[in-house]
């Protein structure tokens, strides 16, 4: 047996539990969930075949699908920005030579490996509008906080607020990104008499595109499915008035506090070519993404 | 490579093989699902141990699970995939979620031929509750009126109010009574209100003012929270935030540092507090005022109605041992099983001999909760409905949102909604 063969015997030897998961766990669900889009099914009672008319009613006839929509999309185009520009500044900073640096990128870094609902709990204290730190901040400078959670406007900007708490993960992968960017570049742009913004713009940026890009995906389809700090925070119910109904969270009622297990896998469906559909969406336009040792054709 | 999926291979026959070891266990197991807060497990402990050593045949496995909608949600998860539990605690309200599913066996013919069970002892409302088509699917632990007005006697003392009386109504009397116990600071921001309830109780306003949640609780063919007199129960609540300010805003509450109503009545900022006799073991800490409880008032037209709660304990379907099971819930819901409750003042007996009896009345704080005796001749219950829940979370609550921040009146919002609702829950 070849090396090359060897090493990808082993490969397959490694993700084995995975696709055994995968297969005993996931496939069949996700099979099922397809037959059971076009059904009628409460968990218990037999199953009721009624082709299309989940997905009719979804598009024609349910208010709260679009509001959940509306929602999502919401969380989604203000909170991946925010992220991206704060995981690469975070990492940028990470990335100098200076003492402790390691200490810091740990504290960094950690709040992305605390549980969801743990630190959930955290920021509902810390959004709590009179003994909350960040009215009791706000205060400070005179201003008078607003009632986040409780209040209809303020609900979603929590969440958004609420994602940045988790760039560290991003930040690592842009680290990592970081440091494989040659020295050389820098030099040469240095000789040239760029300035270190134009080194960040001309040199960094462009060198750790392919990991922006691929942030940037991952981003936009978790934000599709924001649920724990959404489920914990609101108790499930989307409150007030529905400002914090997500998607998965309005998936969730359906299926598991409403038993309607049929309309739920359509909603799945629909939420995956959504994100499907995001995601072809984001490659097409890559142009902008630099691949090094690369030709890419115009 | 063939090393390393014989190797594999072998690996799966050894597991395999584990799993499908024998088990050697002459007891019959049943297992129990229920819910509770710490003082309800340790009943629940107490009993089921006693009830083992006087049968050492049977072994009874606890299991404890998550109150609220979460139970449900589970429950429901494990009858779909065949694990469903012998026994499980039932509540008035998840009830018609098992009910409608028909995963509960019928008790009947237990109760029928079984001598040493007295039915007549049992509240007939709860037993009525929990039966549909002539047959009984729970056997009733305990009922809960939602009736209770907890008040604080010593601000009544200090505003010279005399105490309320159980006959009181909610026009003429108790909203007088809330204006003057309400307090406003220097800078006009309330310091005590007048009344809270323990989560938004709407159902007794609209209930005593004539109001009903369908058309027939039974058998309901429409929702009938749009009409003049529910409109007006919603109504009068809203006033009493808005027009007579005796009970606080949702912001208000929110920020009041995440405390709920019942701290706000614990600590003086409430002077009367509705809500079900579960609170009174959290309130018998109380150091520093005395308080009790009166009926909650009858509505303008003296009608008198408020929601309930309440539990038992039903047999599932697919349980093996039914027999078994039933000497299980009926010791639970025996004299022993409703002494116990009775004790710890959590909960008002479904048996009404034991409700009457020294253990439930036993002269300690509240000293009125004998009216509870009365009350339970006024409790409505929620719809038969398995869509119900749907309904409050999908429909009303986001609806009822707008009507509590004030934004809309109680007919703008709740009309289309409940219009909508009539035509989209009732499909068959």
């Amino acid at each position: 047996m070849k090396s090359s063969q060897l090493e990808s015997v082993w490969g397959y030897v490694f993700i084995f539990p995975w696709i055994l998961g995968m297969l005993f766990f996931t496939a069949g669900p996700i099979i099922a969930s397809v037959f059971l889009s076009f059904c009628e099914w409460d968990l218990i009672t037999p199953i009721k075949w009624v082709g299309l008319q989940n997905y009719i009613k979804l598009f024609m006839d349910d208010p709260r699908f679009w509001k959940s929509l509306y929602n999502t999309l919401f969380y989604t185009a203000m909170s991946v920005p925010l992220q991206l520009v704060a995981g690469i500044t975070i990492a940028v900073l990470m990335n100098q030579q200076v003492r402790l640096i390691k200490v810091f990128r740990t504290i960094f870094y950690l709040p992305s490996v605390t549980a969801g609902v743990a630190s959930s709990i955290i920021w509902m204290w810390l959004f709590n509008p009179d003994v909350g730190l960040i009215n009791y901040f706000l205060a400070i400078f005179g201003i008078h906080g607003p009632l986040w959670l409780a209040s209809e406007f303020w609900a979603k900007p929590v969440y958004v607020i609420m994602s940045l708490w988790g760039v560290g993960g991003g930040m690592l992968v842009y680290l990592a990104g970081l440091q494989g960017i040659p020295a050389a570049l820098y030099e040469a742009a240095s000789i040239d008499g760029a300035n270190s913004f134009q080194k960040f713009i001309h040199v960094t940026l462009p060198m750790l595109s392919p990991i922006i890009f691929f942030n940037l995906v991952i981003l936009v389809i978790q934000s599709f499915q924001i649920f724990t700090q959404a489920y914990v925070m609101s108790g499930g119910s989307g409150a007030p008035a529905d400002s914090t109904l997500f998607y998965v969270v309005y998936l969730y009622q359906m299926g598991f506090r409403f038993h309607q297990m049929g309309y739920a896998s359509a909603l799945a469906w629909i939420l995956f070519l959504i994100t499907l559909g995001a995601t072809l969406l984001l490659f097409r336009f890559s142009g902008w993404v630099h691949y090094e040792g690369n030709v890419k054709e115009k | 490579m063939k090393k390393i999926l014989a190797f594999l291979g072998v690996g799966l026959l050894l597991f395999s093989n584990f799993a499908c070891a024998p088990k050697k266990d002459a007891k019959t197991e049943l297992r129990f699902v229920f819910w509770g807060d710490l003082s309800e497990i340790q009943i629940f402990n107490n009993i089921v141990a006693e009830f083992e050593r006087e049968n050492p045949k049977i072994q009874v496995k606890l299991e404890r699970a998550p109150s609220g909608a979460p139970y449900i949600e589970k429950l429901l998860t494990q009858f779909a995939g065949g694990m469903a539990p012998d026994i499980v605690f039932v509540e008035v309200n998840n009830f018609v979620n098992f009910s409608q599913r028909n995963v509960l066996m019928d008790l009947s013919e237990f109760v029928f031929s079984d001598e040493s069970f007295k039915m007549e002892n049992i509240y007939p409302e709860v037993l009525s509750r929990f039966s549909m088509d002539n047959k009984l699917f729970v056997l009733p632990r305990d009922t809960a009126p939602i009736c209770c007005v907890y008040y604080n006697k010593d601000l009544f003392d200090e505003a010279g109010l005399p105490y309320p009386k159980d006959d009181w109504q909610w026009p003429r009397d108790f909203l007088p009574i809330a204006q003057k116990l309400t307090k406003t600071d220097a800078s006009g921001r309330v310091s005590r209100f007048g009344f809270v309830d323990d989560w938004s109780l709407w159902d007794a306003f609209v209930l005593s003012n004539g109001g009903n949640y369908v058309d027939d609780a039974k058998n309901p063919t429409r929702i009938t929270l749009d009409s003049p007199e529910a409109l007006g129960g919603f109504k009068f609540r809203q006033d009493l935030i808005y027009k007579y300010k005796v009970m606080p805003t949702p912001s208000q509450m929110s920020s009041a540092g995440g405390v709920g109503s019942a701290d706000l009545f614990m600590t003086g900022k409430a002077a009367m507090f509705l809500s079900g006799i579960w609170k009174t073991p959290y309130f018998r800490d109380i150091k520093n005022f005395d308080w009790d409880v009166a009926m909650f008032p009858k509505g303008p037209t003296g009608i008198r109605r408020f929601p309930t709660g309440g539990s038992g304990y039903a047999i599932t379907k697919t349980c093996k041992h039914p027999r078994e099971a039933w000497k299980l819930i009926k010791y639970l819901c025996g004299r022993e099983g409703q002494v116990q409750l009775a004790k710890t003042g959590l909960a008002q007996p479904a048996n009404m001999s034991i409700a009457k009896s020294e253990y439930f009345l036993d002269g300690q704080k509240p000293k009125n909760k004998g009216m509870l005796l009365d009350a339970v001749k006024y409790v409505s219950y929620s719809p038969y409905m398995d869509r119900w829940n749907e309904f409050l979370i999908a429909y009303l609550n986001p609806a009822l949102d707008k009507v509590w921040s004030g934004e809309k009146s109680p007919e703008e919002a709740l009309k289309p909604v409940v219009t909508k609702a009539n035509k989209e829950l009732f499909k068959k």
